[in-house]
């Protein structure tokens, strides 16, 4: 499990949220809806270069990284074997096509290259940054809430999720295909359900009690500063790179 | 019975779907300045109390005031809320955001006090919680007892008239439990605080209470 905000000084960090929020909707959607592989490439690029000028650990994003590239390897799987086109190599009777390779190269790099720009932006403003900024674009307030409370209570899910599942094993219980093993996951997923819908009562309920009545307040407001203007400028001009190329 | 009291409850009933009655033509009058305790077996109906006094669950019968005003939807639990600091037993359903600061200034946000009135009150409650140099930390990496700390400091930068402290000293260890205790005897609160640490009711209160049969009974440890 990896932290969703990664603390830090660097002229990212300063950017204005509602810049970063922008610029990675608008990189992620011209990335995927690249076909050639010189602009893919370009993206992954800049998408390191932000990674790099934010200051991530390497540890880091490799394991953010980890999190897309173990369904991209599923996709190295299929892909290849199954796409139409010409066969350039046979591996036990399956001939794996030049075409399917190369839109498997295509789909994790762009795979890669969005996940680094959410590294590299998104994950550098705090859940509260980006709620506000969300809202400063006029995203509908309710959808931005619901996201809040996924973003934020999804780990404690899977804390819940784990201490049943240590539980469970504490007591003997291993996984097999036996009509006892379906019912023991069938109790954990209902009492997981469960939980989760107490402290999600439990949640509004503490929140009411400190005066919120559906809005986020900051204690630091944006102010859209040289730093927005120049990231607003070299970012488009990479978009635009990226579309030219 | 006369006077004015900061919290009124008359002849509440109150019982969940299904269930026998919790509580039965309950009683409850707290005046300004008292100092009340309430133990009782799990499941009596102590959490649910304040959840009625709150207005997260409605009683069947009986009528609620707080501060002189009677509870008749929720806009006027609304308004009330402003006046009580509820402490919720388990922290981590209390504590959501990303760092403790903002856990702290999330309240007064809210009621839109000024930036400059909101840090100061920031300043203060941190340092009398002890939690001084904990502001950029993540709420949900610290200690129990540390999240119980600043539980309790985002309810006391509201500056609440009225506490209403459901185990404040679960999970914290013998320091925690003193600060608070010296908070409590010191901050001047009117405050009801659920607890199983009798020793931490002897030192903080001056009426115990339990429930029995639906009831609140005075409790004497002797």
């Amino acid at each position: 499990m990896f932290n969703e905000y990664i603390k830090g000084d660097s002229i990212i960090h300063r950017i204005d949220p509602r810049v970063k929020i922008i610029y990675t909707l608008v990189f992620s959607i011209v990335i995927a809806l690249q076909n050639e592989l010189i602009p893919v490439l370009t993206g992954l690029a800049i998408s390191i270069i932000l990674v790099a000028i934010a200051g991530i650990e390497i540890k880091e994003v490799i394991q953010r990284l980890r999190v897309v590239d173990e369904f991209i390897l599923l996709l190295w799987l299929i892909l290849p074997f199954t796409y139409p086109g010409e066969p350039i190599i046979e591996v036990w009777n399956f001939s794996v096509s030049k075409e399917g390779i190369m839109l498997t190269t295509l789909m994790t790099i762009k795979a890669n290259a969005i996940m680094l720009i959410l590294t590299g932006l998104l994950a550098t403003s705090s859940i509260f940054e980006l709620v506000h900024g969300l809202l400063h674009l006029k995203i509908p307030e309710k959808l931005v809430f619901m996201f809040f409370l996924i973003y934020r209570y999804i780990w404690v899910l899977y804390d819940e999720y784990e201490k049943i599942m240590r539980a469970v094993k504490a007591r003997g219980f291993r996984l097999h295909n036996t009509l006892h093993t379906y019912r023991t996951i069938a109790y954990i997923v209902g009492g997981l359900l469960v939980k989760s819908y107490n402290r999600a009562d439990n949640l509004y309920r503490a929140m009411v009690c400190r005066g919120f009545n559906g809005k986020f307040w900051l204690l630091e407001h944006f102010k859209f500063s040289t730093i927005d203007l120049m990231a607003i400028i070299m970012l488009t001009t990479g978009n635009i790179v990226i579309i030219i190329l | 019975m006369t006077g004015n009291y900061l919290i009124k409850l008359e002849e509440i009933t109150f019982g969940y779907n299904g269930k026998p009655l919790l509580f039965d033509s309950l009683n409850f009058f707290l005046s300004e300045n008292a100092r009340v305790g309430i133990i009782g077996p799990n499941g009596s109906g102590k959490t649910t109390l304040f959840n009625i006094i709150m207005g997260f669950v409605r009683p069947v019968k009986g009528t609620i005031e707080i501060a002189g005003e009677l509870m008749k939807n929720e806009k006027d639990f609304q308004k009330a809320r402003h006046l009580i600091g509820y402490l919720f037993q388990n922290s981590d359903d209390q504590l959501f955001c990303p760092s403790v600061k903002e856990e702290i200034a999330f309240g007064p946000l809210n009621y839109r006090l000024p930036k400059e009135e909101i840090e100061k009150r920031v300043k203060e409650v941190l340092e009398l919680t002890g939690l001084k140099g904990f502001e950029d930390r993540a709420p949900y990496e610290l200690s129990e007892g540390e999240k119980k700390r600043v539980a309790f400091a985002a309810i006391l930068a509201m500056k609440p008239k009225i506490l209403l402290l459901d185990e404040p000293t679960n999970g914290i260890d013998s320091e925690g439990v003193m600060s608070i205790e010296k908070i409590l005897r010191t901050g001047g609160y009117t405050y009801v605080i659920i607890s199983q640490d009798t020793e931490f009711l002897k030192k903080t209160t001056n009426k115990i209470y339990t429930i029995e049969k639906g009831r609140l009974k005075e409790f004497n440890f002797h």
